[in-house]
């Protein structure tokens, strides 16, 4: 004799819960359905059907273009719709914000263990190649965060690099790009000189590294100057220069962040200081730790 | 007042106009504070900066 095993069903609510814990459950669920009418870039037509029909129906009603009482039904199920997708509309932006944060933080995570394990056993100092790929790591979740404050997941492109000082015959007369956050086609590992020939402080990274305020370059096609070789040929526009808080012995900054967009104007005041610094810090302050912990006075390294 | 009333007294920003774009000077002693987001009226600041440094690079 076959025995027959009785289909299982999915609860949503699990029996033998306090009336709190289903409510919980129930709001869970609804809140996960909501997520993903938007996931699937339906919510606008979901939210706006729903209104449309709610102030619709009663006034085809009044006109007596409708006369069927079981107009009623869709209206209330609209009405519902409405009700519930507004309600819970913010617990799932927040999930959905979580999930970003969490996306990047996580690997931002994974960049300390890699250093963790850089460092020699015996409590030494970080080598050229440890204190690299540790920059790297970072500067990966710098143009991450970025894109994720300012919503340019897709366009504009964006590339964050690491300028380094240069010294030559005692004194830094430059800076020089010594990583990026992934190996681009079209890297230089530029050198980019502090002065113009007038003897003036050039704009973006130059400018962050010796006054230590953040400095943006609106578009680099229309720089003073033209320092940087083949400028207005360069496909990244605007420039955001940050300057590291940690400090060598003569008080300037170790280096230099500069975070590139392929559209110039991107970067704006009030959008950096509001949700790019924010999210920033902890990496721009990590960066710094790292090149604190480099071997005391070993140069940087750079391609030949 | 409160320490948070405190630490949003210290932190000051100060937005310059440059040749090719702006320059961002925070001063706040407090580096747990220095790069929190902004307030409702610094906010305001910031923005009536920026359109002052636009208003005087198109005169």
């Amino acid at each position: 004799m076959v025995k027959v095993t009785p289909a299982r069903t999915h609860r949503i609510v699990p029996p033998s819960t306090s009336w709190r814990e289903r409510r919980r459950l129930v709001s869970r669920q609804i809140e996960a359905s909501v997520r993903w009418v938007e996931e699937h870039g339906l919510s606008t037509v979901v939210r706006w059907g729903a209104v449309i029909l709610v102030s619709a129906i009663p006034t085809l009603q009044n006109f007596g273009i409708v006369t069927n009482r079981w107009w009623l039904l869709p209206w209330v199920a609209a009405l519902v719709t409405v009700l519930v997708f507004d309600h819970h509309r913010h617990g799932a932006s927040l999930i959905r914000l979580i999930r970003g944060i969490g996306y990047i933080n996580s690997s931002f995570g994974g960049s300390f263990d890699t250093i963790s394990n850089k460092i020699p056993s015996d409590g030494g100092c970080l080598t050229e190649e440890g204190s690299q790929s540790a920059c790297i790591g970072f500067l990966h979740r710098i143009r991450d965060y970025t894109a994720f404050a300012l919503r340019a997941e897709k366009s504009p492109r964006l590339r964050a690099t690491l300028a380094v000082p240069i010294v030559t015959d005692g004194s830094v007369k430059a800076l020089r790009i010594w990583a990026y956050d992934e190996p681009h086609s079209d890297r230089g590992f530029t050198t980019i000189p502090l002065y113009d020939d007038k003897g003036q402080v050039l704009g973006g990274a130059p400018a962050a590294y010796l006054t230590q305020d953040i400095h943006i370059v609106e578009d680099v096609h229309r720089m003073r100057g033209g320092h940087l070789v083949g400028a207005s040929q360069r496909p990244y526009r605007s420039i955001l220069s940050i300057p590291l808080s940690a400090r060598d012995t003569d008080g300037k900054p170790l280096a230099v962040i500069n975070v590139d967009a392929d559209e110039p104007n991107f970067f704006e005041p009030e959008t950096v200081l509001d949700r790019v610094m924010p999210l920033l810090a902890p990496v721009v302050n990590a960066m710094g730790l790292v090149l604190r912990m480099r071997t005391p006075g070993a140069t940087y390294d750079f391609p030949r | 007042m409160t320490s948070r009333d405190k630490a949003q007294q210290d932190r000051q920003i100060k937005i310059v106009r440059e040749d090719d774009g702006w320059s961002i000077k925070i001063s706040d002693t407090n580096p747990e504070t220095r790069n929190r987001p902004l307030t409702k009226e610094e906010r305001n600041f910031v923005r009536e900066e920026v359109k002052r440094g636009a208003v005087a690079d198109s005169g």
